[in-house]
């Protein structure tokens, strides 16, 4: 178990450095933009139970932690469900390690260490607000200070439990599939629509909570009595910390007892048939110049993997969905438009900052070098040059982001009323960043790629390159904005021609960062 | 066809190839052969342009591959060991990229594809996923890849590893045609019955070093390969 930890601990500090590399500069970075995002969380729970910190003011102090609770449980699985089911079962390591004398309950534990970290981050993130908004309004005792720190060690457990529970379906739904990655897309999305649903009603669901609370105790003391006894024990209730540890401890115990029982089987369950074979058929060769073909391969690699379509295809998703709510809140949209008189003329302004906030987020060329992997020697073995190899990608990145953010904004436009002038420079902007962000994303990806990616979640969730994309971009849009502000307000120009200034701006950096990209980029390509 | 000239590659402090030279001709198939991080893989990379030398030349067909890398490897192909291609492309996904790369039209790759999948027995699974296939089944798919554009140089690391008999076969009959239509070969193998057969010429590294190379009746002399070679090793330890 040591060594296997020791394995597990070894990886996770590898990936933070650079290709190996003493340098502890990208890992760094990653830290930080990692706390800058956790922050951020905080700042939304703090807000969340200073809401509810009325319940102990009714008397009902276990409520309030109670719910606490069940909102820190709900938060970790879905923050940490996918990662626990490509941690478990999709690591590539994990038939060398079955194929030793290992057993297979030390190997899970072994993940299950990383994975703990996750979701106790998770947990942590939605029940130290709580506990910290509690103790500076009601003040803290010896005995609650314990009761918090063990149910919080209960609740990762619990939490982490539910993770394995729900990634093994969830495995099982997979390997049952032929393609995977549109239907971890549908999943994902599915809980998206189900998160911004709670999102957009969560002050009503908060006020009626308040209001209804001791309806609620009632109901949740004599139905639900783990969370009754959860929340007590927060209280400093001894019997209930007890019952709450043990209850927590025997469910991470029994899911990592079964799924041990069950991993062999469930790792080597898709080679074994667990997956239709294909039919054989026929070659449907149609020929296309290398640019072309590298670009195709780029975009079945982006639809076929799921890790990779969800983590950079959402925001699409986003982009796509935005015109669509538009349309369905237009009456709602044009009263607050209509509040908002005297700044109405910046209002394609915003439209432009949101959508290229969900442009930023989509930097779908960010992993894309990294995703290269072990297949690198195939690209870098052909008679295509590295210019051409980083324009393919460049162009799925641009197909797939640059026509939905055009056509978003040009709904958008239209929706709000904007002018037919603002609405198409809208559009124009919309396109320029989603090049700007793909470009920036390859030449950062090419400053710093990973190859030694044992699952598909190293180069898409945990490298410098995207995150530094996605935050980088996030400043230069924040920049830009800056630029319009000071162009309005400052210089009085007009709205129209500060975005048309924009515009030329943006364009000219995009340009830049290409040219950057096709001569430096092809030259870094060919030497790694 | 192949000429390397002073090879040198550190990794490090490590010398993985030192000052190795060597040359091959249209119609030769040299075999590469050593001991285990000897720098086979090292000098096959370097020839295929995937390593930058510290010092040396490559050339191919005339061509030197620091200066002119991509008309190099239009007229090469390159089989690693270990073929870790594109898991998420079908069999014909995957040869139609390669064949798109080096521009071979869809006559052509279509006869190509036909001809070679018949012959090493894979074209029922060129339409499944590369990630369904066996070690063996992603080396054929290789094979194919790598002889669909009709190369003059091909370099193999260690091609027979995970091929059946009758495709193991196939290949060393593939191996021969190809080069008596002009083409050479310059593959490393630990199989030295097969060496001996097939190869005109041979090459043995250890330690990064060239310690024997030239026509095989000549470094073979009256013995066997494999009794040269374990001597060899045994000399300059």
């Amino acid at each position: 178990m040591k060594t296997l930890l020791r394995i597990q601990m070894k990886n996770m500090l590898f990936r933070m450095r650079q290709n190996g590399s003493k340098k502890k500069a990208s890992g760094a970075w990653v830290i930080g933009l990692l706390i800058f995002v956790l922050l951020c969380m905080e700042v939304i729970f703090f807000a969340m139970w200073s809401q509810l910190i009325a319940f102990c003011d009714m008397g009902l102090d276990w409520l309030y932690f109670a719910l606490a609770g069940l909102v820190a449980v709900a938060f970790a699985v879905f923050g940490s469900v996918f990662m626990t089911q490509t941690q478990l079962y999709d690591a590539k390591d994990n038939e060398l390690l079955l194929s030793m004398p290992i057993r297979p309950m030390w190997i899970l534990l072994s993940r299950m260490v990383v994975l703990l970290v996750m979701t106790g981050a998770f947990t942590l993130a939605v029940l130290l607000p709580a506990f910290v908004l509690y103790g500076v309004f009601y003040g803290v005792t010896a005995l609650k200070l314990i009761g918090w720190v063990l149910s919080s060690i209960g609740l990762i457990l619990l939490a982490q439990a539910l993770c394995c529970a729900l990634g093994w379906v969830l495995h099982q739904f997979l390997a049952r599939i032929r393609n995977k990655a549109i239907a971890s897309l549908v999943y994902m999305v599915l809980f998206l629509v189900a998160y911004f649903y709670i999102y957009t009603n969560a002050n009503t669901l908060l006020t009626q909570l308040a209001q209804n609370g001791a309806e609620i105790a009632a109901a949740v003391q004599g139905a639900v009595w783990p969370l009754y006894a959860l929340g007590q024990a927060c209280t400093g209730d001894i019997l209930s910390l007890l019952s709450i540890v043990l209850l927590c401890g025997a469910a991470f115990a029994l899911v990592c007892w079964a799924l041990a029982a069950s991993f062999v089987k469930t790792v080597s369950g898709r080679q074994a048939g667990g997956v239709r074979r294909s039919k054989a058929v026929r070659n449907d060769a149609r020929v296309q110049s290398p640019l072309r073909a590298i670009s195709h391969k780029e975009l079945r690699k982006f639809l076929t993997s799921s890790v990779y379509l969800t983590n950079m295809g959402l925001g699409v998703i986003l982009i796509a969905a935005l015109p669509v709510a538009a349309l369905i809140f237009r009456s709602k949209l044009l009263e607050l438009l209509a509040m908002m008189e005297p700044i109405r003329p910046i209002v394609p302004g915003f439209v432009v900052l949101a959508l290229s906030f969900c442009i930023s987020t989509s930097c779908i060329s960010a992993p894309s070098v990294s995703l290269e992997g072990k297949s690198l020697w195939v690209i870098r073995s052909l008679p295509v040059s590295g210019r051409i190899v980083l324009l393919g990608k460049l162009r799925m990145h641009c197909l797939i982001m640059l026509p939905v953010s055009a056509v978003s904004a040009l709904v958008l436009g239209f929706v709000i009323g904007c002018s037919i002038w603002d609405t198409i420079l809208a559009a124009g902007i919309a396109v320029l960043f989603g090049w700007f962000v793909g470009v920036v994303g390859l030449v950062l990806n090419l400053l710093m790629p990973r190859f030694d990616w044992i699952n598909e979640a190293g180069p898409c969730k945990q490298s410098a390159s995207v995150m530094l994309t996605i935050f980088g971009c996030y400043f230069v849009m924040l920049l830009f904005a800056g630029i319009f502000v000071l162009l309005y307000s400052a210089a009085g120009l007009p709205a129209t021609l500060c975005l048309a200034l924009c515009a030329a701006l943006l364009c000219a950096a995009s340009a830049g960062m290409h040219v950057l990209l096709t001569h430096w980029g092809a030259r870094r390509f060919e030497a790694l | 066809m192949l000429n390397i000239q002073n090879l040198t590659k550190r990794y490090g402090s490590k010398t993985a190839v030192d000052n190795l030279s060597l040359s091959l001709e249209a119609g030769e198939i040299c075999a590469f052969i050593g001991h285990n991080g000897a720098g086979k893989t090292t000098t096959l990379k370097a020839c295929c342009g995937l390593l930058t030398p510290d010092s040396g030349e490559i050339t191919i067909d005339g061509m030197s591959i620091r200066e002119k890398p991509i008309e190099c490897k239009r007229v090469m192909a390159y089989i690693p060991d270990n073929p870790d291609m594109y898991e998420f492309l079908t069999g014909y996904e995957y040869l139609n990229f390669v064949a798109d790369v080096y521009g071979v039209s869809k006559a052509d790759r279509e006869a190509r594809i036909q001809e070679l999948g018949t012959l090493l027995g894979i074209t029922d699974a060129l339409g499944g996923a590369i990630s369904e296939c066996s070690h063996g089944m992603k080396q054929k798919i290789a094979i194919i890849a790598a002889l669909i554009h009709k190369p003059k140089l091909i370099l193999m690391d260690e091609p027979f590893v995970g091929l059946d008999p009758v495709a193991a076969h196939q290949l060393k009959n593939l191996m021969a045609e190809h080069c008596a239509a002009g083409g050479a070969i310059f593959f490393s193998t630990h199989v030295l019955e097969v060496a001996e057969k097939l190869c005109n010429k041979v090459a043995i590294i250890k330690n990064g070093k060239l310690i024997a190379y030239g026509p095989m009746d000549e470094v073979r002399g009256d013995s066997s390969l494999e009794t040269v070679f374990l001597e060899l090793e045994e000399e300059k330890a």
